[in-house]
């Protein structure tokens, strides 16, 4: 085998050009894999991270039904013992209480319907990326004090600003008439216009008394310290409510299907690009080793003379390919990790993708991550296509007979 | 005994509409040990015999037998085998292989017989020795003259211990003294590790070193004389 090997590298350099050139597609290729995987890599957790941190949570407690229709008589009762339950069982967890409702708001000039939601300012600030995205005056404070946030679109439908009043008007669960006066304490912009045009914050306590719903909220947020844990905290809670049968542990794939389609639809685009890099690549490796095959049919015939198997020069045009596919893959990996390295420190901007990306859960600088996953998949996949597309340029040496061989020029 | 027999064999070419016999109906039998060449004329059907007793080229009917093994009718991975054990090759053209050096184009053959390393190299070097190489085993083919490559084709050949050397115009690029030099060679081979040797060449100064000359005419041996 090592003198199989020897010759398998000898033979690869006797035509350096080729080599190279060959080489070199396999490495630019491998490179541009690496990077683009990488991207990806780096842009699916913060589309998800991000997301999560505006719509959602990586988990939800909820009645049974909920999710399909969110009404707010699908509540959670006693939910400060329920939210004591699990902050005491699993205290490394932040636990987020929130409610939803529709409102009718009204300013001086304009009345417009609103999503109205109840939240506990203290832990909305580490959960959701709302309380930063503030432009105009400053998040809601703790407490029963009739501060309202507003999205930025929303806010310029009613025609008001920080400092100004809405008057609220709904129906409370039990179909009573839910009213209020509300003051204007910060506008935020998430970039997300159906969020901006929509929404509204107001504290827990506000909500549940305009609502009439005391110690009652519509869900309780969950994160766990990582995304990989997310699966084993949702057993864990669900165990955990085995005493309240009609609430139910959503995962964030369970609350958002739409983050999953996005990501596999946008997979399966990228998967075709990669095909058709990686069809090109090795298609070149099996025209370069199918020369080779034919240029070498007299030293082919030499080997068969003096004793060689044709299986051992059907092997031999293998290893050979492998050995090019080896190289091609370290120094593609190579390149492209230290490319994707720099830029997983820097970012890349994406100058004028602000508001598009924004819809998608990503900011204005994307970072690729890598893993032996995200660096290697690429080049191992080409790699593995050019020793089997050389199949074909190999089988071709099992046709040889020793003498027309040796008789080629 | 490791004779070689030949039975009858045929092996015809299409040239046009005609059949051209290269083995016309040839039986011979070249007992272990000697020194025979085969002469004739361009066409006359030296090279097909050697193929055909080398399990390089099929005859159209016939046999061979290689000591007590009949070379026609193996499939080509059983004659690769038995040219591996028991016939080694000098060419013309030495065809060597070009990227290997001249003691990994030596040692290439004892690879293929998974001969270990040291054992390999140290027969390499006692070769080496006895055709005249030592020094220049770091060099490729390309760096050698005609008569020093012919010379690691010989050494290629013997290394495997083969019963039988089939030679095809062995000085036929070759000047008179470095001819003479690579004669004097094989007959020291055939003397000394009882090699039974082929040669097929038009060149009369391999005659001298011959006991047995068979002259080939349209495929068919005319004279079959030993001195």
């Amino acid at each position: 085998m090592s003198g199989q090997i020897l010759l398998a590298w000898r033979s690869l350099w006797q035509h350096k050009r080729r080599t190279w050139l060959t080489l070199g597609a396999m490495i630019f290729c491998n490179s541009l894999l690496v990077f683009m995987i990488t991207l990806q890599a780096g842009t699916y957790p913060m589309m998800i991270e991000n997301t999560l941190r505006i719509f959602s949570s990586q988990l939800q407690i909820n009645q049974q039904g909920y999710l399909d229709e969110p009404e707010l008589r699908k509540r959670i009762l006693d939910s400060s013992h329920l939210i004591a339950r699990i902050e005491q069982e699993f205290p490394e967890l932040d636990v987020i209480p929130r409610s939803s409702g529709f409102l009718l708001a009204a300013s001086a000039q304009r009345s417009v319907g609103m999503l109205v939601n109840g939240v506990a300012p203290d832990k909305e600030r580490l959960a959701s990326i709302i309380p930063q995205q503030i432009i105009y005056g400053h998040y809601l404070e703790a407490g029963d004090n009739n501060q309202v946030v507003l999205g930025e679109r929303l806010a310029k439908n009613l025609q008001v600003t920080v400092g100004d009043e809405l008057t609220v008007m709904g129906s409370t669960m039990e179909g009573g008439f839910a009213a209020g006066v509300l003051s204007v304490v910060g506008i935020f912009s998430t970039g997300i216009n159906e969020l901006d045009r929509t929404v509204s914050q107001i504290s827990m306590a506000t909500f549940q008394r305009l609502f009439e719903m005391p110690n009652q909220v519509s869900l309780v947020s969950i994160n766990a310290p990582s995304m990989s844990q997310v699966s084993f905290y949702q057993r864990q809670l669900q165990a955990l409510m085995q005493t309240e049968p009609k609430l139910t542990v959503h995962d964030w794939q369970q609350l958002n299907p739409g983050i999953k389609q996005g990501i596999e639809a946008d997979l399966s685009s990228a998967v075709i690009m990669y095909a058709v890099l990686v069809l090109l690549v090795i298609l070149g490796v099996m025209n370069t080793q199918l020369m080779a095959v034919l240029e070498r049919t007299k030293e082919f015939g030499i080997m068969l003379a003096i004793g060689s198997k044709p299986s051992r020069l059907f092997t031999q045009v293998l290893i050979e390919t492998l050995m090019m596919g080896i190289i091609g893959m370290l120094l593609g990996a190579l390149l492209g990790g230290v490319v994707a390295g720099y830029f997983s420190l820097v970012g890349i901007a994406l100058p004028g993708m602000g508001d598009i990306g924004a819809q998608f859960g990503i900011g204005d600088r994307i970072y690729p991550l890598l893993s032996p996953l995200s660096v290697l998949i690429g080049p191992v996949v080409v790699c593995i296509g050019s020793v089997l597309v050389s199949i074909y340029p190999a089988f071709k040496t099992l046709g040889l007979e020793p003498i027309s061989a040796m008789q080629s020029k | 005994m490791s004779n070689i027999v030949c039975k009858g064999l045929v092996k015809t070419f299409q040239q046009g509409d005609q059949t051209i016999y290269g083995l016309n109906h040839v039986s011979l039998t070249i007992k272990q040990g000697e020194m025979t060449v085969l002469s004739g004329p361009s066409g006359s059907g030296k090279t097909t015999l050697l193929n055909a007793i080398g399990g390089l080229d099929e005859p159209d009917s016939g046999t061979v037998y290689v000591g007590d093994v009949e070379i026609t009718g193996l499939t080509k991975s059983q004659r690769a085998d038995v040219r591996l054990q028991r016939i080694g090759f000098v060419f013309q053209a030495y065809n060597l292989i070009p990227v290997l050096t001249v003691r990994e184009n030596i040692e290439f053959v004892m690879q293929l017989q998974g001969v270990a390393a040291t054992e390999r190299q140290k027969r390499c070097q006692e070769i080496l020795a006895e055709v005249g190489l030592t020094g220049l085993e770091s060099r490729r083919p390309a760096q050698l003259s005609g008569g020093q490559q012919q010379r690691v084709a010989v050494a290629r050949a013997i290394v495997s211990k083969p019963v039988l050397i089939l030679a095809d115009e062995p000085t036929a690029n070759l000047d008179s003294k470095t001819s003479a030099q690579l004669l004097e060679l094989f007959t020291q081979l055939n003397r000394q590790h009882g090699i039974t040797f082929l040669i097929a060449t038009h060149d009369a100064q391999v005659f001298d070193y011959c006991r047995r000359h068979i002259y080939m005419v349209d495929g068919k041996i005319v004279t079959d004389t030993r001195s």
